[in-house]
């Protein structure tokens, strides 16, 4: 009696606990729904103070496990996170505007965010992107606008070049960027300008010595199994983000598989006369039926870039804008993240590929942003397999007309680049989480 | 003349004129045809060269065939013609071109290389092969011939063949010396550093006088760590075959400095000074070298040995001016202090030091004190007297030793801007003596011989002078002459001046005296006075502008004072008790130093930083701010 006795008290006891355990939870269950979280908004319009650190804040937030909510098209394209005190010390530290917001406040955001007839979605970042940059060991910063914005942003990434593409290695990235590269192995053509400079003999010089050590008898035919890799990477769920040069030459190494295009001097030897007619467009993924520019003292590889830089156009950077196409936040989430900015004319800047002409980009392609009135095409976006790409035309957002040598430019000195805000959301894109389609 | 005369004559005349005519008539109609046919030649080949330079091959290989129907033989159509196929990639058509060219002169070494390197174009590298063969048998002693076919097989940036045939060269001239600046540029093409240097090396065993070119071509490859590693290695195994070459020795000790190795340079240099019996020379040179570079312990060294060595006269007292320089310099590396007042008071931050390293300067004054005995009323003695009064001044605060030091300067023959920097700092010592109207004289003085860049610098200090004399109104209009000149950095401290008065006038001009008289005392290094003044200023006057202002300047002083809890409080009461003053953003700044340079707490200045970043978030000093939390944290900025 005695034990069932006590085996009833200890039940009676175990069910009290468990009783009071599931009360104390309700309480602040109900707790957190009458008091809520309070939120940390980082506002994306023109009131930001630094646009470009704002991406940094989102990425170190996802890099301490936290979730940020990217608020598209709210306050030019918004973050919203959970209030912490070492979130806004952050903040401050990276000199990033953010407002406290109640949990009314954020519930309000919210509902205004996805009210149906507002152009406002949110996308829930939470994973942190492994990003990786393609670059030679030798880069020099005014190479590449993307690593200077990620090097601002302090968001972190690695180096690779084509013996990490070639080993299978980028299917540890979620992310690859490529900048003013030549992918077809005529070594950026500046042959008509630099062969004599030194630091384009050595480019030669060292790009040769990497081809023979994969086993490659010539460059091109190194670049051009590196953009076979690449393909693979985005055919297998990964996104690349390329700008200037490495855009078209990219493409134009996947026509050219098996055909010779590089004239002596990049090569050795006389590319095939009927290299033009042997392209093979259905390998590419963004460009068609455009013809080579194969004369080596032209600083140009095809009639893609446009206008053509061979000879630089002359233009006045005062009225070079392109404008960034709206997209439906709901149904089209994916355009409206990478076009996500706080103005919607941005300023126009030149690159060795500075446009991309209109009348040979595949029909499958979202075209983001394009100089009103004119063939030009800033911004494109596509799907490749499981992967996307998204490319961006010009050199430098804040430079007009980036030449060699130039120093790299310093983005504390342009924090609220449209331009350089571009490049980061695409940093984040792949934070996203996947979410189930309207449409 | 008879009439038969006139006749013959006329008939003379006539036939003369017919015989004219007719040249004329046949020369017209032979040669106009000719003479344009010229022109129209010349012409096409300007526009075929135009087309060519243009890259438009194709039309420009046209014309130059059109030409050549004309004139089968023309050098410069048949060039022209050659360089348009090739860049076409039309070889065989290049190649017969060259035959045909090669029939007329059989002899033209440049045009069978040249036709070897279209062979080698059109990918049929065996034939090249053969026919650069034949270029080099016809002479195997003619340099020109090897390099004749390198050129060919550089352009196609063959450069490990290129190399293989001036080695060719000069097995078969049995000359090693051949091709030296070649090789060495194919090498470095290469990558190959260690080859590179081989070459120079040889190339100064053959010409010593080429040790400068050497260096000059060297340092575009040793910017990169391994290329200069390389050539060291090279060069080192050369002095160790020949020790005592003083022009590989120059390059090695050259390469050393190339990558700051000083003190390895410094045993070359003597080495160097020891063979060539320059008797502390060489070392005295490298001594100034490493002073350049601002290596002041390796440089200190050096001038050292100079002076020991007691050998040269001509240079000795130079030798012993910059070993004392060089320790003057090594001295105020220690002197740490001034780092937390640096910029950030309005009137008294130039002066204000604290000797910490009062011992070390001992020493470097006497060297001083010797070179103004041992070589009177010279440039050396003139220098060593500035150098010892801007001592006795900035560091001991010696006022009658400095003074001595910068009158004798001014008294010595020699004249130049020591004499006018010497008059200024003569200016200043009459301030800190509390001797406002010599100091004044002084200026005035100065002012009617000082060159223009000077002049503002003399005007600030006077106005300076009115303000601490309360002539608010005279330094005002001091100030605003000297803020006209934006080009000079003084605009600024001017201007800062400016708007203090200018503000503070509200405050009454006894408050302003009072404040302008504490801040002579502080400029006058009586810390003490000023402090006690100052705190009189913000009891007295709580009820002005100037309130935050003197507590600033109380905050400042404390610290001048070894103070730092009681900086700390003044400070504190800034940010908490003023809650209107602009300068809380200031006083939180300074708590953030003194944790971060006087207390060493990493945390705690983090922290007050921090405080700025929230609290005052327009701040000027919000970057600063920032820059130093990341510092103290240690991101990677």
């Amino acid at each position: 009696m005695k034990d069932v006795n006590s085996r009833d008290a200890f039940v009676t006891r175990l069910k009290g606990r468990l009783l009071a355990a599931i009360m104390s939870i309700l309480v602040v269950a109900i707790q957190g729904i009458a008091f809520g979280q309070a939120k940390l908004l980082i506002p994306m319009d023109l009131k930001q103070t630094d646009h470009l650190k704002a991406y940094g804040v989102a990425f170190w937030v996802l890099q301490h496990n936290g979730t940020v909510d990217w608020l598209l098209n709210y306050r030019g394209g918004s973050f919203l996170l959970d209030f912490s005190d070492v979130a806004a010390r952050e903040c401050r530290i990276r000199g990033v505007l953010f407002e406290p917001a109640s949990a009314s406040d954020a519930s309000s955001i919210y509902a205004e965010v996805q009210r149906e007839d507002n152009n406002m979605d949110v996308v829930r970042l939470e994973k942190v992107p492994k990003i990786a940059v393609y670059v030679p060991p030798t880069f020099k910063p005014w190479d590449d606008a993307v690593t200077i914005a990620l090097e601002y942003a302090e968001i972190p990434y690695t180096k690779v070049w084509d013996e990490e593409v070639l080993s299978g290695k980028l299917a540890d990235y979620d992310w690859l960027h490529l900048h003013h590269e030549d992918f077809t192995g005529q070594y950026g053509k500046f042959y008509a300008n630099y062969r004599y400079a030194q630091w384009y003999i050595d480019q030669q010089t060292m790009y040769e010595k990497e081809a023979k050590r994969l086993g490659f008898r010539k460059v091109s035919d190194e670049k051009k199994a590196v953009a076979r890799g690449i393909k693979e990477f985005v055919g297998n769920g990964g996104f690349m983000f390329a700008m200037c040069s490495a855009t078209d030459s990219y493409d134009i190494a996947l026509a050219a598989e098996g055909v010779d295009i590089c004239d002596v001097m990049f090569d050795g030897d006389p590319p095939d006369p009927d290299a033009q007619r042997k392209l093979d467009f259905s390998k590419t993924l963004v460009f068609e039926n455009f013809k080579l520019d194969m004369n080596p003292l032209r600083y140009e590889y095809s009639d893609i870039d446009i206008p053509p830089s061979d000879p630089p156009p002359i233009r006045d950077p005062n009225t070079d804008y392109f404008t960034l196409f709206e997209f439906s936040a709901k149904y089209d989430p994916v355009p409206t993240m990478l076009t996500q900015d706080h103005v919607s004319i941005v300023k126009g800047f030149m690159g060795q590929t500075t446009a991309f002409r209109k009348s040979l980009i595949k029909r499958t392609i979202t075209i983001l942003a394009q100089r009103e009135g004119t063939e030009e095409v800033r911004f494109l976006h596509g799907n490749f397999g499981r992967g996307t790409f998204t490319w961006y035309g010009g050199h430098d957002p804040e430079d007009y007309q980036h030449a060699v040598g130039d120093p790299a430019t310093d983005l504390s000195l342009h924090k609220n680049s449209p331009g350089y805000r571009l490049i980061l959301n695409n940093v984040l894109f792949p934070a996203a989480k996947k979410k189930q389609q309207k449409t | 003349m008879t009439k038969t005369d006139r006749q013959i004559f006329h008939w003379h005349i006539s036939r003369s004129a017919r015989r004219a005519l007719c040249t004329l008539l046949c020369a017209w109609l032979l040669g106009s045809p000719a003479f344009s046919q010229q022109d129209d030649s010349a012409a096409k080949l300007k526009l075929a060269q135009s087309f060519e330079r243009a890259g438009e091959w194709e039309k420009a290989a046209t014309i130059y065939e059109s030409l050549l129907e004309i004139d089968p033989e023309g050098f410069v159509v048949l060039d022209g013609l050659r360089r348009s196929y090739t860049e076409m990639n039309e070889y065989d058509k290049a190649i017969n071109l060259v035959h045909r060219q090669l029939r007329e002169n059989p002899s033209d070494e440049s045009l069978l290389s040249a036709l070897g390197g279209l062979y080698d174009l059109a990918g049929k590298t065996a034939t090249a092969d053969s026919v650069w063969h034949v270029v080099l048998g016809r002479d195997r002693q003619n340099a020109n011939l090897y390099r004749l076919v390198a050129a060919q097989l550089i352009d196609h940036r063959e450069y490990e063949r290129a190399i293989q045939i001036y080695l060719e060269g000069r097995e078969s001239t049995k000359n090693q010396m051949l091709f030296l600046e070649e090789l060495a540029s194919l090498y470095g093409a290469l990558h190959q550093y260690e080859a590179v240097a081989s070459e120079y090396v040889k190339l100064i065993r053959s010409n010593p006088q080429q040790v400068s070119t050497v260096e000059a071509r060297l340092s575009s490859f040793t910017g990169r760590e391994e290329a200069r590693r390389a050539a060291l290695v090279v060069v080192q195994k050369e002095v160790r075959q020949t020790p005592e070459q003083i022009p590989i020795l120059s390059l090695l000790a050259w390469l050393y400095m190339d990558g700051k190795e000083y003190d390895a340079a410094l045993e070359q240099y003597r080495l160097i000074d020891r063979i060539t019996k320059a008797n502390g020379h060489e070392i005295f040179q490298f001594g100034q070298r490493a002073a350049q570079e601002r290596a002041y312990a390796v440089s200190a060294k050096a001038f050292r040995e100079v002076v020991e060595k007691h050998e040269r006269q001509d240079i000795l007292p130079l030798a012993r001016l910059g070993y004392a320089r060089a320790l003057e310099e090594l001295s105020a590396e220690n002197d740490t202090v001034a780092q937390l007042f640096r910029g950030t008071s309005t009137t008294s931050s130039e002066n204000a030091r604290v000797s910490e390293s009062q011992q070390t300067f001992q020493g470097v004054l006497a060297l001083y004190g010797g070179l103004t005995r041992d070589y009177p009323n010279t440039d050396i003695a003139m220098q060593a007297f500035f150098r010892i009064g801007t001592i006795r001044f900035d560091r001991f605060f010696d006022l009658n030793g400095a003074s001595a030091a910068f009158d004798t300067v001014r008294r010595l023959p020699q004249n130049g801007n020591l004499v006018y920097e010497a008059t200024m700092n003569l200016g200043e010592i009459q301030t800190a003596r509390n001797d406002l109207v010599r100091a004044h004289r002084e200026y005035g003085q100065l002012l009617k011989i000082v060159p223009e860049p000077y002049r503002d610098r003399v005007l600030f200090r006077i106005a300076e002078l009115d303000y601490f004399e309360a002539r608010f109104d005279t330094a005002a209009g001091s100030l605003q002459r000297i803020s006209m000149n934006l080009a000079n950095d003084l605009a600024n401290d001017a201007l800062q001046l400016l708007y203090f008065i200018q503000e503070n006038r509200a405050a009454g001009q006894e408050a302003l005296a009072e404040f302008a008289h504490a801040d002579l005392l502080a400029r006058q290094r009586k810390y003490s006075e000023a402090l006690a003044l100052f705190e009189s200023v913000t009891k007295r006057f709580a009820a002005t502008p100037l309130l935050d202002d003197a507590m600033m300047r109380t905050g400042d002083l404390h610290l001048l004072l070894n103070e730092t809890d009681s900086a700390l409080v003044v400070f504190g009461r800034i940010i908490n008790d003023m809650p209107t003053s602009i300068l809380r953003d200031r006083a939180q700044m300074k708590i953030g130093e003194v944790y971060e340079v006087r207390l060493k707490d990493k945390h705690k200045a983090i922290e007050a930083y921090e405080a700025v970043l929230a609290n005052y978030p327009t701040s000027l000093f919000v970057e600063e701010a920032r820059k130093k939390i990341r510092v103290l944290r240690g991101d990677s900025i």
